[in-house]
């Protein structure tokens, strides 16, 4: 980029507000899996009249402007590209509202997923989405991706809690789109055609969203199987005897033995699965829905149940579950992980696809995530040579394919970005991606806005 | 320009002769719905599958004729009225539930089945579909998609759009595209089906459904309460949500609206009453629902202005309270009158202001205003009866129209919380919704549909 730009952009947000110096940049070429390129510029908005000051100029010169959260995505969505300016919204990071009348929260997107929890929780009030990166992502990014979470099985993903948005659009223009009431279908949906689409159509600038009632009470549930069939069974069951649980985690044999080796809770050898089931509600409800899920795994065959309404307990009981992510790392040390979705009802068969899948190309595959709705991290661990990458690039072709196959899709909760990109068209008809193109062109006539993510 | 002639030519090549109206008396049958307005046709198709549905689009693209796809005409912003004249595309035969997934508590449905015959076959299998719009007699559940319908139980479970995963559509070109499935989750790509979803037939027509489905509850407590003061109704909602209650559902009805209610059923009901809210809490557990209707009693009792609450002793009286709430639209358009309907929204907090407000507009004797509907998530049915012929009643009940709309507004409401935009509201969009957003919705409509021939004269101003 021309430094006659580069000025240009700096006379209209300030000095402070970027960063020049190719250190500082470099650390805004990546995210949490995917290497880009160093952006030319990075700037640090404080208000949605500098994000559109920008794009306007990006419109007059062509540059790409990719907008970026904290950088915790997993399929490349804030990585530039071929350069350009990178927008961090570290820096709009304010609650403006927590509305306890009407159960709204009005945040700037750089506002921290877990500070959020805490400040609506001082209410008594919940904004469940919970994506496992929640300590440190933004709502900016949760929104863009559209998150999900170990609670979606019972509360819905980010879409579902986004009421309305400010967002400037790739031309500059600030939009002010959705609705502070419980329903609203006035016109398109704009707002929620926003929600997941990875900062390609507008960039978002502040988020109307829904809270709910903190549920009174909470229990965990830890069960154990000796084979992978009876924790899907049970996964089934449990939905079929008409509890909602608010998280049913499911971990693989491969990960269960990972996680123990790393971080040993003296687990028994040889567990084909692993549940890890949370209730929540008001305190009366809370044992029934125990009782009823107890009976199940029993049913199934469980080898162990353990259930505590303790917190501190519960968090000893999702020490496998928690230690997991840093545990691969133990088996090789580049980890490719897919967050496929299936239908519930084909768990089971997509399990042994990827056991069979893991032998075929003598890759360690291991699988865990939310197995109550079907949505599985599969993480192919690696050692770092292109016949390694190789092998893995195969692999995960087939578990696309497979997971298609049964009715699924390639991405439940992480987006599609630059790393799924190239098999979108294995999901997609050629008439609906050129329908998301369409919308893309009229949104984006330029293709200024993060360019070159979900489609190639 | 429209080939009419050309159209019904190359329609016939592919579709029998009882799927071609042409005859006017055949015709007005479709030129209706619950608006009361009447727009004629100049042909009705009844398609019985996608794939004449794609032949049609692609045969009204060539020949550019005007396409309003029809679900069951109940409608209340006229979505499904041949405004522009050309072809009535009704979805009355696609009648099929294809599917019913226990394991994946989803259901595939085709556009024409009645709401009502859905929820019946799905308590043989002790599932839910909680959208149960108040036509659900008579709606269709491919109109209900496409208008993002609510309904009284949305307090609690969401509006139609939180139900939908998955659609079959057919562009205006004829393409058909498959957005969505079956899981519960999905990030590949724009979410195309959120955008179709109440879109109200202008993007494509919906000619397959998935919906998500949940466990059927077990148990439901109702509750009516009768006040002498209105917005004090208005405060009960607030309350129930501060004491960490979401019931499934909470409708208000005033006083001119119950003591239409009780000329037009036979049915005891206190006719003096200012208001009457009914409250329902539903679960899978007895002790819970119970603990809940326990709390919400003595804190109706609380709220000044109450001067009776009573929890229905068993599911028949539940039955008769809630006939009271369906029969509220029926009942007023019983009174011979013509009116408008608004169907505001505001968040909770505003509630008791914007029916205060309401209450307190002044108007001549020969006009009435009754205000009933969904307190519980803020959505009122603003009726303005009046008399069309009388032009001073039709001035101030358009004036009286404006007034409600330029407030809801101000209170950071919306125009329409469930029934539309289509011709009844597209003149006062501009209020709600800035230039900028209002461009970007036309370009959407034009991406989709260049020739605009698919449901025109719907949402924008032409």
């Amino acid at each position: 980029m021309k430094k006659k730009i580069i000025d240009e952009i700096i006379g209209i947000v300030g000095k402070e507000k970027v960063l020049t110096s190719p250190e500082d940049r470099q650390c805004y070429a990546y995210d949490a899996r995917t290497d880009g390129v160093i952006p030319d510029l990075v700037v640090f908005p404080s208000s949605a009249e500098d994000v559109s000051g920008i794009l306007k100029l990006a419109n007059r010169y062509l540059f790409p402007v990719i907008p970026r959260g904290q950088g915790t995505g997993l399929t490349g969505g804030s990585i530039p590209l071929s350069g350009g300016v990178v927008l961090v919204f570290s820096r709009m990071n304010r609650i403006l509202e927590i509305d306890t009348e009407n159960l709204i929260a009005v945040v700037e997107p750089g506002v921290i997923n877990f500070d959020l929890q805490q400040e609506a929780a001082k209410y008594g009030l919940f904004y469940p989405p919970d994506p496992a990166s929640y300590k440190y992502s933004s709502i900016g990014g949760n929104v863009a991706e559209c998150a999900g979470g170990p609670n979606s099985l019972k509360y819905g993903v980010t879409r579902d809690y986004v009421l309305g948005v400010e967002a400037v659009k790739p031309t500059g223009e600030i939009l002010n789109t959705g609705v502070r009431t419980m329903k609203g279908v006035v016109g398109y949906d704009i707002a929620r055609l926003f929600v997941g689409s990875e900062g390609t159509l507008g960039v978002i600038t502040k988020i109307i969203l829904k809270l709910i009632p903190l549920p009174e009470a909470k229990a965990t549930i830890l069960a154990l199987f000796q084979e992978v069939e009876e924790a899907a069974e049970a996964v089934s069951a449990i939905i079929a005897a008409k509890v909602v649980p608010s998280t049913i985690e499911f971990m693989d044999k491969a990960s269960i033995e990972c996680s123990e080796k790393a971080s040993p809770m003296g687990l028994p050898e040889g567990i084909g699965g692993l549940l890890l089931i949370e209730v929540d509600g008001d305190s009366a409800s809370i044992m029934p829905q125990v009782e009823k899920i107890r009976d199940i795994v029993n049913a199934k065959r469980a080898i162990q149940c353990n259930v505590t309404e303790d917190p501190k307990e519960a968090d000893k009981l999702w020490q496998a579950r928690r230690a997991l992510s840093q545990a691969l790392y133990t088996v090789n040390p580049v980890k490719i992980a897919e967050d496929v979705v299936v239908p519930r009802s084909r768990i089971p068969t997509l399990i042994h696809a990827l056991e069979a899948m893991g032998k075929k190309f003598d890759v360690p595959i291991l699988s865990f995530g939310h197995a109550g709705d079907g949505n599985f991290h599969v993480n192919i661990m690696i050692k770092d040579t292109l016949e390694e990458r190789a092998k893995a690039e195969k692999a995960v072709k087939e578990i696309f394919a497979e997971a298609i196959r049964l009715g699924g899709t390639l991405s439940g909760e992480h987006g599609i970005g630059t790393s799924k990109a190239p098999y979108l068209a294995m999901e997609l008809s050629p008439e609906v991606l050129e329908t998301l193109k369409a919308i893309k062109k009229l949104f984006d006539p330029n293709n200024i806005l993060n360019p070159g993510k979900i489609f190639i | 320009m429209m080939r009419l002639g050309e159209f019904l030519g190359e329609l016939k090549t592919f579709l029998k002769e009882d799927q071609i109206i042409l005859d006017r008396e055949g015709m007005a049958h479709f030129s209706y719905d619950a608006t009361e307005r009447q727009f004629m046709p100049q042909v009705v198709v009844l398609p019985n599958n996608t794939e004449e549905v794609s032949k049609i689009m692609r045969c009204a693209w060539k020949y550019e004729v005007p396409v309003t796809p029809q679900g069951g005409r109940t409608g209340l912003s006229g979505g499904g009225l041949p405004v522009k004249g050309g072809t009535v595309l009704s979805l009355l035969r696609f009648k099929r539930i294809i599917e019913i997934d226990e394991k994946n508590m989803i259901a595939v449905v085709e556009p024409g089945v009645i709401s009502k015959d859905l929820q019946e076959a799905l308590k043989a299998h002790n599932l839910f579909f909680p959208p149960d719009p108040s036509s659900t007699v008579e709606s269709t559940i491919g109109g209900n998609v496409a208008e993002n319908a609510g309904y009284t139980r949305a307090v609690k479970y969401g509006v139609t759009r939180d139900y939908v995963r998955g659609l079959e559509a057919v562009l205006p070109d004829g393409e058909i595209i498959h957005p969505g499935g079956k899981n519960a989750k999905n990030v590949a790509g724009y979410d195309l089906v959120s955008l179709l979803t109440g879109s109200e037939g202008t993007l494509a027509v919906i000619t397959k459904i998935i919906f998500k489905l949940l466990p059927r509850p077990a148990i439901r407590r109702t509750i009516i309460v009768y006040l002498n003061n209105l917005p004090r109704a208005a405060d009960i909602v607030l309350r129930v949500f501060q004491a960490g209650i979401v019931p499934c559902a909470i409708e208000l009805l005033d006083n001119v609206t119950i003591n239409a209610v009780a000329d037009y059923i036979n049915t005891p009901l206190r006719r003096d009453a200012e208001a009457l809210v009914l409250i329902e809490v539903d679960g899978h557990l007895e002790k819970t629902v119970n603990a809940e209707a326990r709390e919400i009693i003595p804190l109706c009792e609380s709220v000044h202005g109450v001067v009776e609450v009573k929890l229905a002793l068993d599911e028949e009286e539940a039955n008769r309270f809630w006939t009271i709430r369906r029969e509220a639209l029926p009942a007023l358009k019983a009174l011979g009158k013509d009116h408008f309907e608004a169907d505001v929204v505001v968040p909770h907090y505003e509630l008791p202001f914007l029916v205060k407000f309401i209450g307190e507009l002044e108007h001549g004797d020969a006009i009435k205003i009754a205000t009933f509907g969904h307190a519980g998530d803020g959505n009122l049915h603003v009726t303005i009866l009046y008399r069309r012929r009388n032009f001073t009643e039709l001035d101030e009940a358009y004036r009286l129209l404006e007034t409600v709309y330029r407030r809801t507004i101000e209170m950071g409401g919306s125009l329409t919380g469930e029934h539309g935009v289509g011709i009844t509201v597209k003149d006062y969009l501009p209020l709600q919704i800035e230039e900028t957003e209002m461009a970007l919705m036309k370009r959407i409509k034009t991406a989709f549909d260049p020739k605009g021939i698919l449901n025109p004269g719907k949402i924008f101003v032409d």
